[in-house]
């Protein structure tokens, strides 16, 4: 069985009766969302002392939500799962609560918000569950929506799991086709289990550079601290080629690599008939 | 669903999307409740430039709530008696059961347990 729980099921099965009633009982999972999200608030950077609404995206049974009101922040929350947003209600958070698919779009009017947060969620975007799902066109569909009901220049913060660096390649590229600019902070970068990856975006070209945790010399290495996003070159539009052509293999990785999939590397010998080793 | 939302959200179906027709939605309720809230003037204030009016005087006449202006008032930002009302309406204000229907389109979206249920379908999307 995958670890994963996006290879299973989709979000809205995952997250039934019994995964939502985890969240009520789990005192350790409680306390990893309030940690996360915590953290996702502080990576915000919002105006000190300034009441905001923000959007919980992801928002679940609003563990994430309860750390925004904390804050003193107004919040709405949207999730595709009814047995999560129940548990929210029935924990009588202060959240306002729409059960929706994000990779269909937000549905909120311009410049609603002044900054979102999503914990562990973006990850279920990159997954195919119905016919009709092309994970780059919800990712996309779903950033585009974001930005026009973000306010200028706010923010949006997502803790997420990506599978793969392929997975992070297809979010961060679909973000920034979408206008926003912001980058990729890996936090205990070195830490098996405390490493952390969070996506910050900003609506605008404001000057955004959060800082990573854990990343000092005791932590150097790969310490990969702030990434800022390149603009990807626009590719142009390429006719079906004919199929077991390099060409055509190039276009099939391509496709496969920009919906997240794990595609062997190229080389001088793709697309090449191998010769037998031994005679 | 706090009237707020409701002010803040239009229908999401792509034609209504690109149509630009699918503001305010119609709210049908059947059963409302209202639950007391912190006051902050400071958020309520901070909100009157993203409220649309009209939204606020449509869900009004739908829901048959008297006494709301016509037209934000003006200095609304320093009166804290307005603001405390407005609070009172956007935020204490929640549709427990019923739901919100397109203008334009017709479609419903239903409200159960106060949360909205704003899935679509694909064909719809
Ligand atoms: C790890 S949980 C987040 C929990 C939440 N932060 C909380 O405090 O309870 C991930 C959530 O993402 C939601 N989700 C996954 N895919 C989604 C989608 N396409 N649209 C909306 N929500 C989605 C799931 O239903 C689930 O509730």
């Amino acid at each position: 069985m995958s670890s994963r729980p996006e290879h299973v099921n989709p979000p809205e099965i995952f997250y039934g009766e019994d995964e939502a009633a985890k969240y009520r009982k789990s005192s350790r999972m409680i306390a990893v969302q309030a940690q996360m999200s915590q953290r996702a608030i502080e990576l915000l950077m919002l105006p000190q002392g300034e009441p905001a609404l923000l959007l919980d995206i992801g928002a679940g049974t609003g563990l994430s939500g309860s750390e925004l009101t904390e804050e003193g922040h107004t919040w709405i929350g949207v999730d595709i799962s009814r047995a999560m947003l129940e548990q929210a209600v029935d924990r009588g958070v202060e959240g306002d609560l729409a059960e929706a698919d994000i990779g269909h779009g937000l549905f909120f009017r311009p410049g609603t918000f002044d900054g979102a947060i999503s914990v562990s969620v973006l990850q279920w975007l990159c997954h195919i569950y119905k016919n009709e799902h092309v994970p780059k066109r919800r990712l996309r569909k779903f950033f585009q929506s974001l930005f026009n009901c973000l306010s200028p220049g706010a923010r949006a913060v997502f803790q997420f799991y990506p599978e793969t660096p392929a997975q992070i390649e297809l979010i961060v590229a679909a973000a920034m086709e979408c206008g926003f600019s912001g980058g990729l902070v890996v936090d205990y970068p070195n830490s098996k289990k405390a490493k952390k990856y969070f996506l910050c975006l900003s609506a605008g070209v404001s000057a955004y550079k959060p800082e990573a945790l854990g990343t000092g010399p005791r932590n150097a290495g790969e310490g990969v601290k702030y990434t800022e996003m390149k603009r990807r070159e626009a590719r142009t539009k390429k006719r079906r080629g004919i199929k077991g052509t390099r060409e055509w293999i190039d276009r099939k990785k391509t496709s496969q690599r920009n919906r997240g999939l794990e595609v062997r590397r190229d080389s001088k010998y793709t697309g090449r008939r191998r010769r037998r080793a031994f005679g | 669903m706090r009237l707020l939302t409701h002010n803040l959200m239009t229908c999401n179906v792509g034609a209504c999307q690109t149509a630009g027709t699918n503001y305010p939605l119609r709210i049908v309720a059947e059963e409302m409740q209202q639950s007391e809230r912190e006051f902050s003037p400071a958020f309520v204030a901070r909100m009157l430039a993203r409220l649309d009016w009209s939204g606020i005087t449509a869900a009004a006449e739908d829901l048959s709530f008297e006494g709301i202006p016509a037209e934000m008032p003006e200095g609304a930002a320093d009166d804290d008696e307005f603001l405390r009302k407005l609070h009172s309406l956007l935020l204490e204000m929640e549709v427990v059961t019923g739901s919100l229907v397109c203008p334009h389109c017709e479609r419903k979206y239903p409200i159960d347990k106060t949360i909205v249920n704003m899935v679509l379908r694909e064909d719809e999307v």
